[in-house]
């Protein structure tokens, strides 16, 4: 019976301890913490057109967004093991004390909801796997304020508990540490803990040991130590999306880091609706600006003064590659038509279906002279696939931004 | 213990603000939309307290059962790793997210990968043990007093 209606005592394992929980708590903190910020500068560059988001570095974007991913999945075993350090506290009795205690409670399932709910859409998005109708970088992001937000509430509240429990040896004994940072008058954790890592429940005085699922004998050195390592390696099953020296190890990295012309694709012609008509030899980009339209055929695009510029792309989801884009400066095309290099653009695709199929230039990406729509992609024509006839490359740009099959440019501002 | 407590404080007055400026975000979100986010936030906590950990609770003490208090540490290291390598593999493993006609997304054989990660985990927690028990055999070796 007490096996189905579990006690805090039904787990008695050293490890499930504040020692451990401070400890693994740490870097899932830091983990998380590198995750809010960069996917706050994703949106940033994405959405905030009054947010200055540089050009220079032209790796900043790839940088972010790449630690991004990498810190996400490494806090995954972190949280994991940080659950499991802190699982018998669910089982408290009585379940609330007081109000404090209960409200206490409830943050704590927030913050624990809302970080396995990051977590797992994150991990599913850049699968692909898309399991619920709600728009996902809508919902991410606000349910990130939410993750970060309780995860400080909760560093706040328990900060007491964590400074003891490091100020301690690691395998130090618990019975004289408060387990709730609201009381300090409450029972220690686990009246059967002991400092003897070695200690299992058969060594417990018969009248004390609980019936448990588990024995207790491994040190916290070592359950630290194994959120420490699988962190590590689960962050390096993915980093090769985002570090091409490491991409022969990410075996789980939604991207090979190659493709047609040395470049993955993320999103293909077919899947935007691009008709061989549209990209055919009566295509032709139209640039507007406030005086004067002008309009382009390919070979014309071609007649243009041609520039080379070695920059990544980045997609949202994590995998970068850089590669060799030749084509028209943007600042050039504005100049033909009478508009400052330093003008707001709105990129228009040729693209039918799917999302992103116009993108906004702000103004230091149009003026920076490394922008381009580029014609060609390492050395070839580009391919259907990578935007062809032509498509904006330009330096720490969001991948979703770095409009393909490009038909129309209108300066906004 | 002012000023720690003034430092608790504005934490905790930091973390709420967060979380409301979270929450007018989730607001501007449609009715059904909303309550599909509140189910998957429901279910992630349901299915880790509810599935997840108990079930590791009890893989946790069947390893316990099986293996030497040494032998364990470096179980439980492979294990941790291994069981969020499946977690994370999980949703590439059949790739029900690739698209037709681009293999250059989700275009490896993540089963493979997995299998030969958590494979090289094994051989790795195995070495580990080996190498500690060796150290250990000569620690004890060389701390005999010489007669």
């Amino acid at each position: 019976m007490t096996l189905l209606v579990p006690r805090e005592e039904t787990f008695p394992s050293r490890g499930r301890s504040p020692a451990v929980s401070a400890r693994v708590g740490i870097g899932l903190g830091i983990a998380i913490s590198i995750c809010f910020v960069t996917g706050l500068l994703s949106h940033a560059a994405q959405d905030l057109v009054w947010f200055p988001w540089p050009t220079s570095p032209s790796w900043g974007y790839r940088v972010t967004q790449g630690a991004h991913v990498i810190s996400g999945v490494a806090a995954i075993p972190l949280l994991l093991v940080k659950l499991w350090s802190v699982y018998p506290r669910l089982f408290v009795r009585p379940p609330v004390k007081s109000l404090v205690h209960g409200l206490e409670r409830l943050s704590v399932a927030l913050l624990v909801s809302a970080v396995i709910f990051e977590l797992t859409i994150g991990v599913l998005n850049i699968a692909k796997v898309y399991l619920w109708p709600f728009d996902f970088r809508d919902v991410h992001f606000a349910v990130a304020w939410i993750a970060a937000g309780s995860l400080l509430l909760h560093i706040a509240v328990k900060l007491p508990i964590i400074r003891n429990a490091l100020a301690r040896p690691i395998e130090a004994d618990d019975s004289s540490l408060p387990v709730s940072s609201a009381e300090t008058d409450e029972q220690p954790l686990s009246a059967t803990a002991s400092a003897d890592p070695s200690a299992t429940a058969g060594e417990m005085p018969a009248d004390r040991a609980p019936p448990s699922l588990e024995t207790p004998g491994i040190p916290r050195r070592t359950v630290v130590l194994s959120a420490y390592v699988a962190s590590g390696i689960a962050a390096l099953s993915v980093a090769g999306g985002s570090i091409p020296w490491l991409s022969k190890l990410a075996v789980l990295s939604p991207s090979i880091g190659t493709g047609p012309q040395g470049v993955p694709i993320n999103r293909t012609a077919d899947a935007a609706g691009i008709t061989d008509e549209s990209i055919g030899p009566d295509y032709q980009l139209t640039v507007v600006s406030e005086s004067t339209t002008g309009t382009w055929s390919l070979d014309e695009l071609r007649a243009m003064p041609q520039r080379t510029v070695r920059l990544p792309i980045t997609c949202v989801e994590g995998w970068s590659t850089n590669a060799d884009w030749s084509g028209v400066r943007v600042s050039d095309l504005l100049a033909a038509v009478d508009a400052p290099a330093e003008s707001r653009l709105r990129i228009i695709s040729l693209q039918t279906q799917a999302a992103f199929g116009e993108s906004v230039l702000p103004t230091q990406h149009s003026a920076d002279p490394r922008t381009l729509l580029a014609l060609r992609l390492n050395g070839e024509e580009l391919a259907r696939d990578h935007g062809f006839p032509c498509r904006l490359i330009a330096p720490s740009r969001p991948g979703v931004l770095q409009t393909k099959w490009v038909s129309r440019i209108e300066v906004i501002g | 213990m002012t000023r720690p407590r003034f430092g608790r404080l504005l934490l905790g007055l930091g973390g709420l603000t967060l979380i409301g400026i979270g929450l007018v975000n989730l607001l501007a979100i449609d009715l059904v939309n909303l309550l599909w986010v509140g189910f998957w936030l429901a279910a992630g906590l349901l299915v880790h307290d509810g599935i997840l950990a108990p079930a590791t609770a009890a893989v946790s003490g069947l390893a316990a059962a099986k293996w030497s208090a040494s032998g364990r540490r470096m179980v439980l290291v492979a294990l941790v790793s291994i069981g969020s390598l499946s977690l994370i593999a999980l949703p590439l493993l059949g790739k029900p997210g690739a698209e037709a006609g681009n293999p250059t997304l989700l275009g490896r054989n993540y089963l493979v990968g997995w299998a030969v990660a958590c494979l090289l985990v094994l051989i790795g927690a195995a070495l580990a043990e080996v190498v500690g028990r060796l150290r250990a055999k000569r620690g004890s070796a060389q701390s005999t007093p010489a007669r």
